[in-house]
């Protein structure tokens, strides 16, 4: 690693000697294997290699980057070069307090395991094959993924900050079909031996089998279970579009009124946290400019806490960096985003949460969520899929087919019947690592509309 | 001004791909391959009130290797373009071929295609590259500062550019040997304005995306980002105090910024034949257009001709060949209100008997293999429909009009679907009206379509481009194009989001 990280001073050095006043050079790398599957077969497989660097630059208070695939010394020089010419026809970025400095902070090492970052093609398939032959006994087909390989993220800045972080990860989605009805069960793991591929393949048919027949019933208010993936998406959404520094200062989030003002039921407590142990998550503890994380509490006990910020969102809001920028990669959030998203848990055993329905509905995920249409009041929409399934008199029933529901998910958290004990990893759709979930109960859920 | 492109050279980078190709033309077992070289340089620029919140170059250079060997495919991406490196992606790509071959069914086969050979480039006026970043930064200044006005109520007012060109050099065991320069780019602008408790957000031409287009910077110019930021501001700052949007079922006329991304959910989402065939279940999920229907299913009005054409000038989805070689074409989606076309690949076309791919495979970049895409996915004008927005609006005697998209979901099987747009106009007797904030329609994509009376004559036809369609399973992000000019549908529940 210290060759990365004697790289990418490299980058700094280069810079400096262009005329840069101060540097940040940010880098992302991953060997991937990968598995695609479907109707039991595998239908895609590979082994990339992929990385990124980027070079920032200030001239004063005029900042400009640029990215290089590269990593030998002249593509890093080209890319500090680039970056040099963007930054002296730009205008001044008032403000600007300089990169990261180094802060003192330590981290536990990284959950690395050698096995899992070399997992080959060969026993990805081996895996894959027993799942379609468990899948066969029930007359179902299996579509999905397994994906495994280690992820490394170093940042060297002219400050002094050099920080370097490999982990390894594992993640595996089935989803077992027939014709229109389908379970789904999803793992996560920095170490592939975690995950237990045929357990969730054994989940993902028994919600399939119990699909079976699905019947259709009226939209309108139900009381809802929801499984800790169906949670995890509506999360997500919630950081989108209010758990940044940005969309505070833009007034468009739900934190942006008065500080510790109700938003939900007092039960209900959102942190992003890094140092938060769960054998199932391999956090990074520096974001990429180099900032160590903080943990920030976002929803304090029902009440408005405080958002993530990066190094220009925490210049304009007069304090420090929470350690939030977006990590290297497509452009996909406008500033700071959430990175290590956990609903805490509550105390209620999952299996009680259904047996306090009497007439309700069970929700194994959703499908397309949206949360922009007034991200003051968290009003989504989105189908469920999957696996929907009637609750009577403190029992799942029967399958339904899928529904539409529109609702303000801080109305809907302010109606919490309760919050499980238990927290599983969810991969995420939009944030780098895994969600942290447990199964929750709310009353009233708005369902507006039918897939048919 | 950036500085010159990556400088190819054609006969070095062609035999680095046939050094790749080399490793495994004999081997064993071995069907097809092909090898591609990818190089991607871009450029963004970002202003937010006075700040310059971004300015980045990014340059990246890669190969991607794919081999269909024993009945199953094996693809290995390196950003190392050394000859060790190369040789190495291609081995382990075979490799990787193989071994799936243990839980693959093996039945996999190609629609046959001519072997391809040529160069294509995206006609460009003036080369984004070429323009300086003074008058890039001024442009995106000067739509700000009229965002801005006064400053009373203006939360956030931001003005971003982003210009890419991708030069990609593909080789396969086929014989195909071609070379495509991409170049893509333009600009969009935003307003957030707040008042008390009220908040309200308008863009054009559709929150940044949608003003970009395979052309080059004379997108820019053809935005009139100035005459546009004057228009927005108006109307966001008049959206602080509008009524919500009544709800009933009512006409419902929409703009062609949302049009575009009705089409590219309900119609170019659910006619891409891997879904159809349950290959992207897991993430993006399965089509109400299963192959059964092809040819004797309604999807819409008789007004409705969908196409996918990868050969219309200026689309996201426009180049020379697909990257697994295929020539770019047109193939129709929906014809006369039938369905009677899906978006494919060699290996889809041949399984369900369709003779040819519709050259619908694309790559993010290197370091993914291709998947079937949506090219330029455009609903084709009516000649004889009403030849602007305001005469289809004066043929409406009572309806909404909406547009630029706020939100929008869709169920896996891409039938029901909820959008909600930034401002909507309700008509009356032929008039738009007043303004309502946060309208919202909801439906059923057949039902839907087949509420489409009218659509605008060619005049009104206009091309608008996405460039974050995601799909796939680590996703990709693919840039594509829609046309389509403004649009009537009847019957269609309306309400709003506030």
């Amino acid at each position: 690693m210290s060759g990365l990280l004697d790289s990418l001073a490299g980058a700094v050095a280069a810079a400096r000697r262009l005329g840069a006043s101060d540097v940040e050079v940010s880098h992302a790398a991953r060997t991937l294997g990968m598995a695609r599957f479907a109707n039991s077969t595998i239908t895609q497989s590979g082994v990339v290699d992929e990385r990124l660097t980027r070079v920032r630059v200030a001239v004063g208070e005029q900042i400009g980057a640029a990215t290089t695939s590269g990593l030998d010394a002249g593509a890093l020089e080209d890319a500090a070069a680039q970056a040099l010419e963007a930054a002296r026809m730009s205008p001044a970025s008032h403000g600007f307090a300089g990169f990261a400095r180094p802060d003192g902070a330590t981290t536990a090492p990284p959950a690395f395991a050698p096995a899992t970052a070399a997992l080959g093609a060969g026993e990805r398939a081996d895996v894959l094959g027993g799942l379609f032959r468990r899948a066969a006994r029930d007359h179902l087909l299996l579509a999905g993924s397994y994906q495994t390989g280690p992820r490394t993220r170093a940042v060297v800045t002219a400050a002094g900050v050099a920080r370097s972080h490999t982990t390894t990860e594992a993640q595996l989605s089935v989803i077992a079909l027939d014709g229109d009805v389908s379970g789904y069960a999803v793992g996560f793991a920095p170490d592939a031996s975690r995950l237990d591929p045929a357990g969730l393949a054994e989940e993902a048919c028994t919600t399939a089998v119990r699909a079976r027949g699905p019947i259709e019933i009226d939209p309108g208010a139900y009381d809802v279970v929801l499984a800790p993936a169906a949670v995890a998406e509506l999360v997500e959404w919630l950081a989108i579009g209010s758990f940044s520094a940005r969309a505070v200062l833009d007034g468009t989030s739900f934190l942006a009124g008065p500080p510790g003002a109700p938003l939900c039921d007092e039960r209900v407590s959102l942190v992003d946290d890094s140092s938060y142990h769960h054998a199932d998550v391999a956090s990074v503890p520096f974001d990429a400019e180099g900032t160590a994380r903080r943990r920030v509490l976002l929803v304090d006990q029902g009440r408005a806490g405080t958002p993530v910020s990066d190094l220009a969102a925490a210049a304009r809001l007069g304090g420090p960096s929470t350690g939030h920028a977006p990590p290297l990669g497509p452009e996909l959030s406008d500033g700071p985003m959430p990175s290590d998203l956990i609903l805490l848990p509550g105390a209620d055993a999952p299996a009680d949460l259904i047996k306090r329905v009497e007439r309700g509905l069970y929700v194994t995920r959703f499908h397309y969520v949206n949360g922009l249409l007034d991200t003051r009041r968290a009003v989504m929409t989105g189908m469920t899929r999957d696996g929907l399934f009637q609750i009577h008199d403190g029992a799942i029933g029967k399958a339904v087919t899928n529904l539409r529901f529109t609702e303000s998910i801080l109305d809907a958290l302010g109606r919490l019947g309760g919050l499980g004990t238990n927290l599983k990893a969810i991969p995420a759709n939009w944030t780098m690592t895994p969600t942290l979930c447990p199964t929750i109960l709310l009353r009233d859920f708005h369902f507006t509309g039918r897939s048919r | 001004m950036l500085s010159s492109p990556t400088v190819n050279r054609p006969d070095a980078e062609t035999d680095l791909l046939e050094t790749a190709l080399a490793q495994v033309r004999r081997a064993d077992g071995v069907r097809y391959a092909d090898a591609r070289l990818v190089g991607i340089e871009a450029e963004s620029i970002g202003l937010r009130m006075d700040e310059v919140e971004r300015l980045a170059r990014e340059r990246s250079h890669g190969l991607g290797v794919r081999v269909l060997a024993d009945g199953a495919w094996g693809f290995a991406a390196t950003p190392d373009t050394d000859e060790a490196s190369v040789v190495l992606a291609a081995r382990r790509a075979l490799e990787v071929a193989r071994a799936s071959a243990r839980a693959a069914d093996g039945k996999i086969d190609l629609a046959e295609e001519e072997p391809q050979r040529g160069r294509f480039e995206t006609p460009v006026e003036i080369d984004p590259f070429t323009v300086t970043l003074d008058r890039k930064l001024a442009e995106l200044a000067a739509a700000v500062a009229i965002l801005r006005g006064d400053g009373r109520r203006v939360a956030s007012a931001e003005a971003r550019m982003l210009w890419r060109r991708e030069t990609k050099r593909f080789l396969s065991t086929e014989g195909t040997s071609v070379e495509q320069v991409l170049v893509c780019g333009g600009a969009g602008i935003k307003i957030v304005v707040a008042d008390g408790g009220e908040i309200a957000r308008r863009s054009w031409p559709m929150d940044y995306d949608g003003g970009v287009s395979g052309a080059g910077y004379e997108t820019v110019a053809r935005l009139d980002l100035e005459t546009h930021a004057a228009s927005i501001r108006e109307e966001a700052l008049e959206l602080l105090a509008a009524p919500p949007c009544p709800q009933g079922v009512r006409a419902l006329v929409l703009d062609t910024p949302q049009l575009a991304l009705q089409i590219h959910e309900s119609c170019g989402h659910p006619t891409e034949l891997d879904r159809a065939l349950g290959e992207e279940i897991s993430l993006a999920g399965a089509s109400f257009l299963t192959p059964d229907k092809l040819g004797r299913f309604r999807y819409g009005s008789p007004l409705v001709n969908l196409t996918a054409d990868a050969t219309r000038p200026g689309g996201l989805g426009t180049f020379g060949w697909d990257d697994e070689g295929v020539a770019a074409r047109r193939t129709p989606l929906v014809s006369r209100g039938m369905f009677v076309g899906y978006l494919s690949s060699r290996e889809t076309a041949h399984r369900l008997g369709l003779g040819r791919s519709a050259g619908c495979m694309r790559a993010e970049s290197y370091a993914r293999p291709p998947i079937i895409r949506m090219i330029n996915v455009s609903l084709e004008p009516d000649p004889a429909g009403p030849r602007t927005l305001e005469e289809l609006v004066a043929d409406t005697d009572d309806g909404v009009l909406m547009t630029t998209n706020r939100s929008w979901s869709i169920d896996d099987l891409r039938l029901n679907f909820q959008f909600s747009c930034e401002a909507g106009w309700e008509i009356k007797r032929g008039k738009r009206t007043r303004l309502v904030k946060q309208p919202m329609y909801t439906g059923l994509t057949p039902r839907f379509w087949a509420g489409c009376d009218a659509i605008c004559a060619p005049d009104a036809f206009r091309i608008w481009g996405f460039l974050t369609c995601g799909k796939g399973d680590p996703m990709q992000l693919m840039a594509v194009g829609h046309g389509t000019a403004p649009a009537r549908f009847r019957n269609v529940e309306i309400g709003s989001a506030a």
